[in-house]
């Protein structure tokens, strides 16, 4: 004869399933419990992706680190924390951050936002399609 | 027999106490692994400008972050438990103490202005094995026949819930696809564009990208049906439960597509891409080896 779960394990089981699924229901993601949207976007070819780069003495422009940008090494939560940063209007603050970053050889710190199409960036084509820059700050010692 | 009658029949159908311990070492191995592995990138989070704090889920009650060093304690807290959720010891207590412990250092991680992804599956897992009878077997000291505990549906339904929770998350995934990106993310040149995104992003801000996102950018015809394919795993993923040849061939294609995401985009999940995000599909308790063959063990969906 079968055992009989009971009416707790059949409660556990109901719930933890509709509380995985109910986020796609309510359209809200969060964590753990996520409507899972990532790379869900039908992306264009065109994007706006929010950085910061760096000038030397001569004025010759580099590129700088997660770890200079952000202080990380993933670049999801580095674009995330420039956009924010640009977003709610402390560009200038995250500009002084990544000044005591970054190595003595940058003088110059840009927080910008570039539009670049993608696939020409990819590729190694001319991609940048517009700039802004949002902050500019002095580096180094 | 009803359908209800038929789910509830399969979802609480027996199973021997080791595939749900196997499953408890399996995710306690691969988070005790991770949370050593990401440690710095946790950690740096003490570093991060409180400006920056966004709290989520459980913690969407905080009004600023932890203090530096609760937080260093809570991550050494947490690869300490699991090494005992590993073990099987104390298991009442550590079970649910090593789920929670695993969910506030998560979630806090996500508590910066980016949910991540890689964490979802592998914190509800745990949850479930943690609050299960996760630790009847598999226990150093534990060791006696006599002391082996009968086949049970309290050790089958865990293992199930956590399967029914794997597909569930891949159909979720699909869902939004076609919810957020319609159609276009099929037929259009999506697929190849966040492929260059992931790349561009990658480059402007400073780091390496990969090598392989050049070639695929100049020829996006190679990823058209990628994109179908991918909808498809995920829209069809319930097909995993009925177990065999469709349910292997299910993980083999979505392990690939994982893989696929890491070689093009550099964006790992480490949980499926090391096989246990899939465990509870399989009769885990194969990799020790007992009780192959008796009765009873050969329910729907572990074949």
């Amino acid at each position: 004869m079968a055992e009989d779960p009971g009416w707790f394990r059949r409660l556990v089981v109901v719930c933890v399933i509709a509380a995985v699924a109910l986020p796609a229901v309510r359209d809200r993601d969060s964590f753990p419990l996520s409507t899972y949207p990532v790379y869900a976007s039908a992306r264009g070819r065109v994007a706006t992706i929010n950085t910061a780069v760096g000038y030397d003495a001569a004025g010759t422009m580099r590129r700088l680190s997660l770890s200079a940008i952000a202080d990380t090494d993933d670049p999801l939560i580095a674009e995330s924390a420039v956009a924010r940063a640009v977003a709610t209007g402390r560009a200038d603050e995250l500009c002084k951050e990544i000044a005591r970053r970054t190595s003595s050889a940058v003088t110059r710190i840009e927080v910008v936002e570039e539009r670049h199409d993608i696939v020409a960036w990819t590729i190694g084509d001319e991609s940048l399609r517009g700039r802004t820059v949002h902050a500019e700050c002095e580096a180094g010692p | 027999m009803s359908v209800l009658r038929r789910v509830d029949t399969w979802m609480f159908a027996p199973a021997p106490a080791e595939r749900l311990a196997v499953l408890r070492i399996l995710t306690g191995l691969v988070v005790v692994g991770y949370l050593i592995v990401r440690y710095p990138a946790f950690l740096s989070l003490t570093d991060a400008s409180p400006s920056r704090f966004e709290p989520v889920g459980v913690l969407s009650w905080l009004d600023r972050p932890f203090p530096d060093p609760l937080y260093a304690v809570l991550i050494v807290a947490n690869v300490g438990c699991g090494v005992a959720f590993v073990t099987g010891l104390w298991f009442r207590w550590i079970g649910p103490i090593f789920a929670l412990l695993l969910l506030v250092v998560t979630t806090y991680r996500s508590s910066w202005g980016q949910l991540l992804y890689f964490e979802n599956l592998m914190v509800i897992h745990v949850a479930i094995i943690g609050l299960g009878r996760s630790a009847d077997a598999l226990v150093p000291g534990r060791r006696k026949r006599s002391a082996q505990p009968p086949i049970s549906s309290r050790y089958g339904w865990p293992v199930r819930l956590a399967a029914v929770v794997t597909v569930l998350t891949y159909v979720l995934a699909g869902i939004a696809k076609l919810r957020v990106g319609g159609s276009e993310w099929m037929t259009g040149d999506t697929l190849r564009n966040h492929v260059a995104y992931s790349a561009a992003r990658i480059g402007l801000l400073g780091g390496s990208y990969s090598p392989l996102a050049r070639p695929l950018a100049e020829n996006g015809w190679v990823l058209a049906p990628v994109a179908v394919a991918t909808v498809l795993i995920e829209l069809v993923a319930p097909v995993a439960l009925l177990g065999g040849r469709i349910r292997t061939a299910w993980v083999a294609a979505t392990w690939l597509l994982h893989f696929g995401i890491a070689a093009t985009m550099f964006v790992v999940f480490p949980y499926p891409l090391l096989g246990v995000a899939f465990a509870p599909l399989f009769r885990a308790e194969r990799v020790v080896d007992r009780r192959r063959g008796e009765p009873g063990l050969r329910t729907p969906g572990t074949r």
